[in-house]
């Protein structure tokens, strides 16, 4: 069967994937809210990403965090990113 | 790959008590706080919902070349990418889960693919698109309501909102192109009663087995969903059978009064009859239907194929598609 041919290092970035999570406002009295997590090779392929996949609302102000900037306070060790109150 | 656990490996007591927990409202948010029983069935959950939605792209694409007007060509590459959309955040949670997507999307083996019977067959027209978003998006959009509602696992819940903001207008849209090709013309209309003839079945039988069926209620147990089969087949129904009713559209489907629930015309499981495209609707055995399901439908794995060996780039304007 033909397939295509997928380059790992292209597709992923690296040897494990890279993530980001998502941030979207829509209005500005919105607070800034976590939308999604989505797996890029690098930032600038993140940035398309998020725009193509979060595109659910005309949003004011949309931005992605790497997943390993996050430094977990409340959730220490864990997976967890946002919880809700 | 998931792999099903061997039941005598699980801790029954740690088992009953996370049940108890997820059923009390406590919602889980990590996967250290999961049992092995609990991992597996949510990841499963997740597994199968992202498979359904990665398979609708081949299938709903015939309708993108053919949809008859701009507008509705945005529509349809609308949906599609939407349905992309869904498939990236599905994938992604399962990568939280040590999954490896472009394993499983490039190579696995198309016949490894967890999709249903509804979405096997390609939308050949914009028609066929309007039913299927109809009768087969709302299927859908049914089960992700119920699981945003009630899913105690966190991040699968809240990835839903966006998945149901956006299925709630396929939904629509197939609502109110429905309606006008059945009362465009005697011609559309004949095609609109062909396709929902085709299809209605199909997506009755999204929803699975009737509950008395079931062996295994690890879904409903862990609340991974909130609704059985039959309570989410009936929420279709109700949807489905007053819509139809009001546009004029023929379906074997009622409500009975007595039972004061919606009830098939039919006595499922019947069989498609894959030579003609008709359904028979004599009662077969269940084995019957499972042997159908698993055999899947004529474009299950060509269009899988077509997914894994298509190209981009330039060579993809170069061969264009068939």
């Amino acid at each position: 069967m033909k397939r295509k041919k997928i380059q790992r290092k292209r597709e992923i970035g690296g040897a494990t994937p890279k993530f980001y999570e998502v941030f979207a406002r829509q209005t500005s009295d919105d607070p800034l809210t976590h939308v999604g997590s989505i797996e890029a090779p690098n930032d600038a392929l993140a940035e398309v990403r998020a725009w193509y996949i979060h595109d659910e609302h005309e949003w004011r102000e949309l931005c992605v965090v790497p997943t390993a900037a996050i430094i977990a306070v409340t959730e220490r060790g864990k997976n967890v990113k946002i919880k809700e109150v | 790959m998931a792999t099903r656990i061997k039941e005598d490996a699980f801790d029954e007591a740690a088992e009953l008590a996370l049940q108890h927990r997820v059923k009390a409202g406590y919602v889980i948010e990590d996967e250290e706080e999961m049992t092995p029983r609990y991992r597996d069935v949510v990841t499963n959950t997740m597994h199968i919902a992202a498979d359904l939605e990665i398979m609708t792209l081949p299938v709903y694409h015939p309708s993108l070349l053919e949809a008859p007007t701009l507008e509705d060509r945005i529509a349809v590459a609308a949906a599609i990418q939407d349905e992309l959309g869904h498939a990236q955040v599905m994938y992604r949670m399962l990568e939280d889960f040590g999954y490896d997507t472009v394993e499983l999307l490039f190579e696995r083996d198309p016949s490894e693919f967890r999709t249903f019977y509804m979405i096997e067959y390609p939308h050949h027209d914009y028609i066929e698109c309007c039913v299927a978003m109809l009768l087969g998006d709302r299927a859908g959009y049914t089960t992700t309501r119920d699981l945003e509602e009630n899913c105690s696992f966190g991040p699968y819940a809240r990835s839903l909102r966006k998945v149901n903001f956006e299925e709630q207008w396929h939904v629509g849209h197939g609502e109110r192109w429905v309606k006008f090709f059945w009362n465009h013309s005697p011609e559309t209309r004949k095609r609109v009663q062909e396709n929902v003839d085709f299809y209605f079945p199909m997506a009755a039988m999204w929803f699975g087995v009737p509950d008395r069926m079931k062996t295994r209620t690890d879904q409903l147990s862990y609340k991974i969903r909130g609704a059985s089969n039959d309570e989410m087949r009936q929420r279709w129904l109700a949807e489905v059978v007053p819509y139809c009713e009001e546009v004029g559209i023929d379906i074997p489907a009622h409500f009975d009064k007595e039972k004061n629930e919606y009830v098939l015309d039919y006595e499922p499981p019947i069989l498609l009859n894959e030579e003609t495209g008709k359904w028979d609707y004599t009662t077969v055995t269940w084995e019957e239907k499972f042997a159908q399901w698993r055999k899947g439908g004529s474009n299950k794995i060509p269009a899988l194929k077509r997914l894994q060996g298509e190209c981009w780039g330039k060579e993809f304007w170069k061969e264009g598609w068939e």
